[in-house]
C-alpha cells in the first residue's frame, strides 16, 4: 500500500474505531441503566421476580420485579402492566406512579412498570428518539427514566425470522370466540413485540418467555383484572380508548360512560378486542385465563408518523407543529385526538391512564363485590393535568 | 444464546473480516474506504453484542 | 414547518452535491447528508454544539442498525452468486433451459419470469429475487438474444413483482403492523395485482427479441455451456436444488411444524458451500472477499440510508414530507400516493411503507371507507417501485450487476413504461378497492 493510502486508511480506521467505541459506550450505558423505583413511603408490601412464574426466565434480561401492593383486607386483585411498548412513555410512567402512590386498603394490586425491560434497554433504529426522560421531583431531585423501543432488544433475540407465525404454545383456551383463529402470520420483527407474543411460550424467545410468565402469573394467582397501559399515534383510530375483551366490556363501558365521562368529563371510547388479532393482552389473556383483560390507549405525538423534531421535549410536552397542521387540514379528520391546543402533554396522558385504571378497578368492585379493591391516595386527575408536571408525583 | 444466533455471529464475522481485508488491501479511493468503515462500525457492535 | 424545509433542503442538497458534483459513492453522500442535516437541524432547534455532536453520532450509528440484517443477506447472496458463476453451474443451467424450451419462446419467457419472482414471493425481498434467481436466469436471457439492458429490466421488474406477490409481502406486513390489521386475506388481491403484470411485462420487454429464435444459429454460442454440462452432469445443478428446497422448507413449511426459520443468509451460504463441491474448483479464501467487495457499495448504500432516515426523523424532515403530501387536496391524494411513496422509496421502499404507506392506508382504508386489505395490497405494489428509484434503486442496481450493465440508469429508463403501467393499475385498484373485495378470501 502506498504511503498516502496507508495514512488515509489509518485515519479512516481511527475515526471508525472512535465512533464504535463512543457509541458503544452510549448503547452499553443505556443497556445497563437501572431506573430507581422508590418504594420507601409507598404501599409496596413485597416484591417478587417474574421468573417465579416461568423458570426459563430466570437469569435472563427479561426477569423483572413484580411490585405487590397488598391491602390489609382481602379482596380482589388487579395487575397493571407498564412499559410493554417502551416508546410509549405514558404507559411506563403511569405504572411507576401507580406503584409509588396507590395505597390499597382492600384487595391487592400488582404492578410491573417495566414488563418489556429488553425494549427499555435500547431505541428503535430509524426513529430518531431520545434515550432517556428526566423529571424533577418535589424535593428537587432528578429522576431519570428510559425512553425505549417498541420491541425487545435484538441482542436478546437475534435474528428475526422473515415472518412470525404467532401460536398459543401449550396453552388451552378457556373463552375462545366461535370461529376464532388461534394462529396468525405477522411481520418478522413482531416476534420481538411483547404485545404480539401472548399467551407466550415457556421456553420460546425471551419475549415469549415474558408473556408466558405473565399469563401463568395471572392463572396461578387468579388475578381478577389485568390492565395493559399503552399509547398510540394521534392518527391511529384506536385512540383515547379502552380496548376490552368481550368478558370485560361491561366493566369498560360503565367506567367510560359513568365514572370517567359523566363524573369527570374525561371522554374515552370503548373498543371491543378484535377476535382475530392474535398475541395481544386484551385478546389472549381474556381467552386463555379467567381475568378481565383490558388495554388503555392514549394519544402520543412522539411516536406518530406525522411528527416533527423528536426529542425529550416532544415526548414530555407533546407540542409539535406538524401535528398542529394535521389537526387543521381536512376538517381535522386525520387525527383521532383533540390536538386543537397544539399539545398533548405527558402529564395529561399519565393522568388519563391513572384515572382510567382507578375507574376500571372501582367498577369491577361494583359488578363483582367479591372482587372489590379499595384504593386510597389515587392522584387527582384535574390536579395532575393542571400541574402539568408528573415529577410532582414521583417520590 | 441460540445456535441460530451463533451462526449469524459467524456470518457477521466473515463479512466483517472480508470488508476489513478489502479496505486494507484492495480499496484505493478514500471514499471507498469510508464506505467500508460505514459497514464495519455496526458489525463490530453487533459482534460484541452491544447493540 | 419552515425549519424542517430548510433541513430537508440541506440534506438533499448535500446528497446531490456529493453524488453528482463530487462523484462520491451514494452511501458516502448519504452519510455526508445525514451529518449536515443533523448539525443544521439540531443547532437550529436550539441544541448546544456538544449535545448536537453527541446525539448526531449516536443516531447515525443507530440508524445503520435498521439494515444490519439486510446487509448480511446481501453479502451471503453475493457469495452464492460468485460460487454458481465460478463453478460453472450458471453456464450449465442456461444451456439446459434453452435446449428444452427454445420451440416455445413465449412460454420460456413466462417460465423465466416466474422463476425470477419465486425467491421474492417467499422472502418478501426484491433483492433476494434479483440476486438468486435473477442471477441464474440472466445468462439464459442473454443467450436467448436479449441485450443486457432488456434482460436486466425483466429481472428488475420480476424482482419487484416477486416481492409483492404472495405468500410473503414484507411491504404489506410493515403497513399491517402500522395500522394493526392482521395479514389475512391478502393472497387473492396480491395475485390479481402481480401475476397479470408479470406476464405482460416479460412479453412486452422480451418477446419481440426472442419470438424468432433460431436454436441452430444459437448453438455455437452455447459450446462452452454445453461442455460444462457434459463434464459435470447432473451434480452441477445441486446448489440450485438445495436453494429451492431450503427456501420452500423454511419459508413455507418450517414454522408450521415448529422448526425455526434459519433465514436467507444461511440458506444462501449452505447452497454456496454445496456449490464448492459440485463443479469447477473454487478457492473460498479468494472467492468470499471478492464477493463481499462486489456487495460493498450496496451495503454502504443501506448503511447510508439508515443514517439518512434516522436523522430525517429526528430533525422533523420525515414529518414535514408526510404533512406536505397530506396537505394536498383530497382529489389529488391518489397522485400524491403514487408519486410520493415511490419517491420516498428512493431512500428505502420499506421506509416508504412505514412513513407514507401507513398514513395513506388510513386514508383509503378507513377515512375513505375502502376495502382495507385491497388498499394495503395496492399500496404495497406502489411502494415496490421505490426499489427502482435512484439513487438507491436496489432492484435496478442489482439487476444491472447480474447482467453486466455498467449504468443501471439504462435499466431504469427501459422500465419506465412498465412502471407507469404498474402505478396506473395499482392506483386504480386502490381507488376502486371496494370493487375488488371479491378477491379477498382466507
Amino acid at each position: 500500500m502506498k504511503k498516502k493510502g496507508l495514512i488515509s486508511t489509518c485515519i479512516i480506521l481511527a475515526v471508525a474505531i472512535f465512533m464504535a467505541v463512543y457509541t458503544g459506550i452510549s448503547f452499553n450505558k443505556k443497556r445497563n441503566f437501572v431506573e430507581d423505583v422508590v418504594t420507601e413511603g409507598s404501599a409496596v408490601t413485597r416484591t417478587e421476580k417474574l421468573s417465579t412464574y416461568n423458570k426459563y426466565l430466570a437469569n435472563t434480561f427479561g426477569d423483572v420485579d413484580i411490585y405487590v401492593l397488598e391491602g390489609e383486607e382481602p379482596g380482589g386483585s388487579a395487575l397493571i402492566l407498564g412499559g410493554t411498548h417502551a416508546n410509549e412513555p405514558a404507559g411506563h410512567m403511569a405504572a411507576v406512579i401507580i406503584l409509588e402512590q396507590f395505597k390499597p386498603t382492600k384487595g391487592t394490586v400488582y404492578v410491573i412498570p417495566d414488563i418489556c425491560k429488553s425494549g427499555l434497554s435500547h431505541n428503535d433504529p430509524l426513529e430518531g428518539t431520545p434515550q432517556y426522560l428526566h423529571f424533577a421531583t418535589k424535593e428537587g431531585n432528578t429522576r431519570t427514566f428510559h425512553f425505549g423501543s417498541r420491541a425487545s432488544n435484538p441482542i436478546d433475540q437475534w435474528p428475526d425470522p422473515d415472518t412470525y407465525l404467532h401460536t398459543s404454545g401449550d396453552w388451552e383456551p378457556l373463552h375462545l370466540a366461535e370461529g376464532a383463529n388461534t394462529t396468525q402470520t405477522l411481520s418478522g420483527s413482531e416476534v420481538r413485540n411483547q404485545n404480539r407474543c401472548y399467551p407466550g411460550i415457556a421456553d420460546g424467545t425471551l419475549t415469549e418467555r415474558v408473556s408466558y410468565a405473565v399469563t401463568n402469573m395471572i392463572k396461578t394467582l387468579k388475578i381478577d383484572m389485568v390492565v395493559d397501559l399503552h399509547e398510540s399515534s394521534p392518527e391511529y383510530a384506536v385512540n383515547n380508548a379502552i380496548v376490552a375483551h368481550e368478558r370485560a366490556m361491561e366493566i369498560a363501558g360503565m367506567s367510560a360512560a359513568i365514572t370517567l365521562d359523566a363524573e369527570q368529563g374525561i371522554k374515552i371510547k370503548v373498543e371491543p378486542s378484535p377476535v382475530n388479532l392474535r398475541g395481544l393482552t386484551h385478546r389472549e389473556l381474556g381467552d386463555y385465563t379467567d381475568t378481565f383483560a383490558l388495554l388503555c390507549e392514549v394519544g402520543n405525538p412522539s411516536q406518530g408518523r406525522f411528527r416533527g423534531f423528536t426529542d425529550e421535549e416532544l415526548a414530555i410536552t407533546g407540542k409539535d407543529p406538524c401535528y398542529k397542521v394535521a389537526s387543521e387540514i381536512h376538517e381535522g379528520k386525520l387525527l383521532y385526538v383533540d390536538y386543537s391546543s397544539g399539545d398533548f402533554p405527558l402529564s395529561l396522558r399519565v393522568a388519563r391512564h391513572i384515572t382510567t385504571v382507578a375507574a376500571l378497578i372501582e367498577n369491577m368492585g361494583y359488578d363483582y363485590p367479591d372482587k372489590e379493591i379499595l384504593i386510597d391516595n389515587v392522584p387527582d386527575y384535574q390536579e395532575m393535568v393542571e400541574a402539568d408536571d408528573i415529577g410532582l408525583w414521583l417520590r | 444464546m441460540t445456535l441460530t444466533t451463533i451462526i449469524y455471529l459467524v456470518i457477521a464475522a466473515i463479512v466483517f473480516l472480508s470488508v476489513l481485508y478489502n479496505m486494507l488491501t484492495k480499496e484505493e479511493r478514500v471514499v471507498d474506504k469510508i464506505a467500508c468503515a460505514m459497514i464495519l462500525v455496526p458489525l463490530a457492535l453487533r459482534l460484541l453484542m452491544i447493540k | 414547518m419552515t425549519p424542517y424545509l430548510i433541513t430537508f433542503l440541506v440534506m438533499v442538497g448535500v446528497f446531490m452535491f456529493g453524488c453528482f458534483a463530487l462523484k462520491w459513492p451514494v452511501g458516502v453522500s448519504m452519510l455526508a447528508a445525514a451529518l449536515c442535516g443533523a448539525l443544521e437541524g439540531m443547532l437550529a432547534h436550539g441544541k448546544g454544539l456538544g449535545e448536537t455532536l453527541k446525539e448526531a453520532a449516536r443516531m447515525m450509528v443507530e440508524g445503520e442498525f435498521g439494515y444490519v440484517d439486510t446487509i448480511l443477506t446481501i453479502a451471503c447472496a453475493m457469495i452464492f452468486m460468485k460460487v454458481i458463476e465460478d463453478s460453472g453451474a450458471l453456464d450449465a443451467l442456461s444451456s439446459l433451459l434453452i435446449e428444452k424450451f427454445h420451440k416455445v419462446p413465449a412460454v420460456l419467457l413466462i417460465l423465466i419470469m416466474f422463476i425470477i419472482m419465486f425467491p421474492g414471493m417467499i422472502t418478501g425481498s426484491s433483492t433476494a429475487a434479483v440476486l438468486s434467481a435473477g442471477s441464474i436466469m440472466a445468462p439464459v436471457l442473454l443467450l436467448l438474444g436479449l441485450d443486457n439492458v432488456t434482460a436486466g429490466s425483466i429481472i428488475a421488474m420480476g424482482g419487484l413483482l416477486g416481492m409483492i406477490a404472495p405468500p410473503v409481502n414484507t411491504a404489506a406486513l410493515v403497513i399491517c403492523a402500522g395500522i394493526d390489521v392482521p395479514y389475512v386475506g391478502f393472497t387473492g388481491p396480491l395475485l390479481l395485482l402481480t401475476f397479470p403484470l408479470a406476464i405482460l411485462f416479460v412479453l412486452l420487454l422480451g418477446l419481440p427479441k426472442v419470438k424468432n429464435l433460431d436454436y441452430e444459429k444459437l448453438k455455437p454460442a452455447l459450446e462452452k455451456q454445453d461442455a460444462t454440462r457434459r463434464e459435470y452432469g447432473v451434480k452441477i445443478y445441486i446448489p440450485f436444488f438445495v436453494l429451492v428446497v431450503l427456501m420452500i422448507f423454511f419459508k413455507v413449511i418450517a414454522q408450521r411444524i415448529g422448526v425455526e426459520d434459519i433465514g436467507m443468509p444461511v440458506i444462501f451460504l449452505i447452497s454456496a458451500i454445496v456449490g464448492f463441491f459440485t463443479g469447477r474448483k473454487i478457492n473460498p479464501l479468494k472467492a468470499v472477499p471478492e464477493a463481499i467487495r462486489t456487495a460493498t457499495p450496496v451495503m454502504a448504500i443501506l448503511m447510508g440510508v439508515g443514517m439518512f432516515i434516522e436523522i430525517m426523523t429526528a430533525t422533523g424532515v420525515r414529518g414535514f414530507i408526510v404533512m406536505t403530501c397530506l396537505e394536498i387536496p383530497e382529489v389529488l391524494w391518489i397522485i400524491a400516493c403514487c408519486v410520493s411513496i415511490p419517491l420516498f422509496g428512493a431512500v428505502s421502499s420499506f421506509g416508504a411503507c412505514s412513513v407514507l404507506g401507513v398514513p395513506f392506508a388510513y386514508i383509503y382504508g378507513t377515512y375513505l371507507n375502502g376495502n382495507v386489505v385491497v388498499c394495503l395490497a395496492a399500496i404495497s405494489l406502489i411502494a415496490s417501485v421505490g426499489d427502482m428509484m435512484p439513487p438507491t434503486a436496489l432492484a435496478g442496481l442489482f439487476a444491472a450487476q447480474v447482467t453486466n450493465v455498467k449504468q443501471y440508469t439504462k435499466i431504469l429508463k427501459k422500465c419506465i413504461v412498465p412502471i407507469l403501467i404498474l402505478l396506473v393499475w395499482a392506483g386504480f385498484v386502490l381507488v376502486k378497492s371496494k370493487a375488488f373485495s371479491w378477491a379477498v378470501f382466507g
